[in-house]
């Protein structure tokens, strides 16, 4: 064995040395349980019985042909559909206008409007449930106070509202979020440009259209990318709130996922669950990371 | 001339309609928490009666129940016991690898890394099912451990994403006549490098700190008696047992969201930054 290829392994086992726990870790935790989940899917378990049945395909078949599965699939795009729509878009609205130059007090409103965004969803969850609840909640009672007491509602018991109930607060926590990666995006955009356009005789709305839409365009691609990663993943809200119900009408996949396997027990129905979660939100995060690899190259 | 006259009558509106949304939003974003806080400190049996009331006296009585017959002083601790650990050996786990990632040259290094971003594009879902049972072989279901351990792989991809990028942005000449003084790699690493991504590591805790503290998809599965429980497992367990008792149900989201607002609000340039370089870079 020559020197240097003696070195060059010497060199290697010493940066395995600060690689190795890091990597250990997360091939024990992370990776097999995901191949322990892929396996698990292809046979029927009850989480207890030392036998467990082969069964090839049949889970996913399955799942495939329950109507439940695809409605808390078409649940989870409702919400990816309406959080693009309302939060992202207020989110960077809220940043345009914080970032004018005369607004005052730009700190302030920047850490309350992310606040809520760092509590815990189960406090969130408790406190939207108040807001909502039909007997004492705020809503209602605004609702009855500026006398429009005909919509007030039982808000998360009725199969119509439920969605919108769950993703109002939902939104709650995320347009701080959008705000802040937009913040951050326009503190990147020159300024000249907004003056160009201020010297060419543009008024605000055309230089918001013309200049400021335009150098937002990435921005927005990411923020949806990442509203729609966080939709598919939605679990703690819906499981606090509602459960799913009433009637499966607020199921989405987590909880749905999540009742398969730990209350009813059926471990590889709810492994192929999350096999199939998995895949959707994989194919989602690798055209994410392409777009915001292109961001910072831009 | 009229165009001219008209101007300051546009601005002033643009401005008053910026600071009315603004401090709307404010309200929204506050509010909600804010009146949670105060109804902690509402004498129960009004409370019970009208929680949206406004206080016309206030009590610390419901906070002594929480902690005594609520058992919040052990959710808390539990919290606190299950944070610490879990981030201290994140931050040490990952700042080694980041470091080797960021700054030293090895055969395989962008594969070994590649693949260990694999796991941020993953779900939790994807995982549970077998963590539990392997947590269960390990004798650890209902133990504070249980909610740490499993986080020193599951954490790791964004932690060592985020440790990699800062390393890699220190000059290579702080190695190089670190190596000259005669420091090897690992004295390098202790001495010269960690102290400068003191700013990365202060980020990476805060997050680390806040998902910990926030923390109840894997806790809810793996914990389930009284004497592990962190706080939002124990909110949810009050909240599930005593939905007519506000006051306890109070106490229990003020015990468990102003912790973090104060992390938040002293350390929210950390915060803010940490928000920006994940999403924007990963």
């Amino acid at each position: 064995m020559t020197v240097k290829r003696r070195r060059a392994i010497g060199k290697w086992c010493k940066a395995m040395l600060f690689v190795a726990p890091a990597l250990i870790c997360y091939i024990v935790f992370a990776i097999i349980p995901i191949i322990n989940t892929i396996e698990l899917s292809f046979y029927k378990w009850d989480g207890a019985s030392p036998i467990m049945e082969y069964v090839g395909l049949a889970n996913y078949k399955e799942i495939f042909a329950n109507p439940i599965f695809w409605k808390a699939l078409s649940h989870n795009l409702f919400w990816i559909t309406f959080t693009i729509m309302i939060p992202t878009i207020f989110g960077i609205i809220l940043a345009v206008m914080l970032s004018q130059r005369f607004v005052r007090f730009r700190l302030l409103f920047r850490v309350v409007f992310y606040m809520p965004a760092i509590v815990s969803m189960v406090a969130v969850s408790v406190i939207w449930n108040w807001i909502l609840n039909p007997e004492f909640g705020i809503l209602n009672r605004i609702l009855k106070t500026i006398g429009l007491g005909v919509f007030a509602a039982d808000w998360l018991g009725n199969e119509k509202t439920v969605m919108f109930a769950l993703l109002i607060a939902g939104s709650w926590v995320h347009y701080g979020f959008c705000m802040v990666i937009t913040l951050a995006a326009l503190s990147g955009v020159d300024a000249s440009y907004m003056e160009v356009a201020k010297l060419e005789g543009a008024n605000p709305v055309q230089t918001f259209v013309y200049v400021t839409m335009p150098l937002l365009k990435n921005t927005f691609t990411l923020l949806a990318l990442n509203s729609l990663i966080g939709s598919f993943k939605v679990f703690e809200i819906v499981y606090m709130m509602t459960k799913g119900g009433p009637y499966n009408s607020s199921e989405v996949i987590s909880t749905y996922m999540y009742r398969t396997a730990f209350t009813n027990s059926e471990f590889g129905l709810g492994s192929a669950i999350a096999t199939v979660l998995s895949v959707l939100i994989a194919i989602c995060s690798a055209i994410y990371m392409k777009v915001s690899e292109r961001e910072v190259d831009a | 001339m009229r165009s001219k006259s008209k101007k300051p009558i546009a601005v002033t509106v643009k401005k008053l309609l910026t600071y009315a949304v603004l401090i709307l939003t404010l309200l929204v974003s506050i509010m909600p928490l804010i009146w949670m806080w105060q109804a902690a400190l509402v004498p129960s049996n009004k409370l019970n009666v009208d929680p949206f009331a406004i206080p016309t006296s206030l009590t610390l009585d419901n906070i002594k129940r929480a902690w005594t017959t609520g058992k919040m002083n052990v959710y808390m601790i539990n919290s606190i016991l299950v944070a610490i650990p879990r981030v201290l050996g994140v931050l040490l786990l990952s700042s080694l690898a980041g470091y080797a990632f960021g700054k030293l040259k090895f055969k395989g290094r962008d594969k070994i890394f590649s693949f260990m971003m694999f796991g941020m594009m993953i779900p939790i879902q994807a995982m549970v099912i077998p963590l539990y049972y392997n947590l269960q072989q390990m004798g650890l279901i209902n133990t504070r451990l249980a909610m740490v351990i499993p986080y020193f792989g599951l954490s790791m991809p964004f932690a060592v994403f985020m440790m990699r990028a800062f390393f890699r942005d220190l000059p290579d000449a702080l190695i190089e006549s670190a190596t000259i003084d005669g420091c090897n790699e690992f004295t390098t690493f202790l001495y010269i490098m960690a102290p400068l991504i003191k700013p990365a590591l202060s980020a990476l805790l805060v997050f680390e700190f806040m998902w910990s503290w926030n923390d109840m998809f894997l806790p809810m599965l793996v914990v389930y008696n009284d004497t592990s429980r962190t706080l939002p497992l124990g909110l949810m367990f009050f909240f599930g047992k005593y939905t007519a008792d506000h006051s306890l149900i109070a106490v229990g989201v003020t015990i468990c969201t102003l912790p973090i607002v104060i992390v938040y609000t002293l350390f929210q340039k950390n915060f803010i930054e940490g928000v920006t370089a994940g999403a924007v870079k990963g």
